[in-house]
């Protein structure tokens, strides 16, 4: 009887910390889905940026020891803050591509974000970053690569946003969001970048990349968009 | 005695439309939260290394379903029909509203985006009722 009262009294004290100990970590963190496609919509001419160029300039500035100290080291590419982006925080297990479950709710916020029809015509870039964590730097770059690719992926297999609409690229840390700080936290959040329109098909028979398989034509010029 | 065509076609209408009075599917983020609500703590436990992709993860799950959390056994899979659903609502659009599409928004719409906001900015009484239907169970409004 006395356990019972006990239990009793201490029952809402214990709910009470379990919400605590459970919320956190679901609740909605960053930008809403509202902020976020108001931000990737304010696409005003359509980016260059070459993709397979960059994994290449990165790639090369590591090999070539470039820029060695991480304080202040300047940003591989200037020109992917000034494309409209969103900043991302979502939680891998350590040394892993592996996303933890806590952020699932957060690639399902960018599912509904890029399926929206204010951004249903775009495509997208995925940055994948590390912080200066004293780990190699050529490590850094494979882990943000297959971070981003994990990003990418789950977004095409599990709500089936085209692939033909999302790239993903790893900048390790090459690309520090705050340099003055190489090791904060915030050095390691993912980018939402919007890179261009989609190629359109041809005459009216346009579907969503979504919705059905891209006619030949549409397939090559996307393909030679995504390759410039 | 001929069937009138018209009211098989009707019939059949019918029973390919998932419901009768449109509700719209889930979004993404709220089916997910209840997968990773529900079954977090059980995809560390049992499915270390299986990252976001339904298949996998379903399959693990379900490979898993004696120890699995009971809270997560009753949820998972309504979390992934949930996201099932709204995949489908959305490619469904596009056939429901191929005639409107042609009609109300003109046959060079080319890009997806523009030709659902155009959808959406029509009167409501311009488009069939499967039109309408669909717009309403894929969420977008």
């Amino acid at each position: 009887m006395a356990d019972f009262a006990t239990a009793r009294r201490f029952l809402p004290l214990l709910a009470g910390l379990l919400t605590m100990a459970v919320f956190p970590a679901l609740a909605q963190e960053g930008p809403t889905a509202e902020t976020m496609i108001g931000e990737l919509s304010k696409l005003e001419t359509p980016s260059d940026l070459d993709v397979p160029a960059l994994r290449q300039q990165v790639a090369d500035r590591i090999k070539a020891k470039a820029d060695p100290v991480a304080l202040k080291r300047p940003l591989i590419s200037p020109q992917l803050n000034r494309l409209p982006h969103v900043n991302v925080d979502i939680q891998f297990n350590p040394d892993s591509p592996i996303i933890r479950p806590e952020s699932y709710r957060t690639i399902a916020r960018i599912a509904d974000v890029l399926t929206n029809p204010a951004l249903m015509s775009f495509t997208f870039l995925v940055v994948g970053r590390v912080e200066a964590n004293g780990a190699r730097r050529d490590n850094n770059l494979m882990l943000s690569q297959r971070r981003a690719e994990a990003i990418r992926d789950a977004l095409v297999t599990t709500f089936k946003v085209s692939s033909k609409r999302v790239l993903a690229v790893g900048l390790g840390e090459e690309q520090l969001q705050d340099a003055n700080n190489p090791k904060a936290a915030i050095n390691q959040q993912a980018q939402i970048v919007t890179l261009h329109e989609v190629a359109q098909a041809a005459g009216s028979g346009a579907k969503p990349p979504e919705a059905g398989r891209a006619t030949k034509s549409a397939t090559s010029r996307s393909a030679g968009k995504a390759g410039k | 005695m001929v069937r009138p065509p018209s009211l098989a076609l009707f019939v059949a209408v019918l029973a390919a439309s998932p419901a009768m009075s449109a509700e719209p599917t889930m979004s993404f983020e709220s089916a997910t939260t209840i997968l990773a609500e529900s079954c977090g703590k059980d995809i560390d436990a049992n499915c270390f290394g299986v990252n976001l992709d339904a298949t996998r993860l379903k399959e693990c799950l379900s490979r898993n379903q004696d120890v699995v959390s009971p809270q997560c056994r009753a949820d998972y899979f309504r979390a992934f029909d949930a996201i099932q659903k709204r995949i489908s609502a959305r490619s469904a659009v596009w056939r429901a509203c191929e005639r409107e599409k042609t009609k109300v928004c003109g046959e060079t719409q080319g890009k997806p985006g523009e030709t659902i906001a155009c959808l959406l900015k029509a009167p409501t009484k311009s488009l069939g009722w499967g039109c309408n239907q669909a717009l309403t169970q894929a969420g977008y409004r």
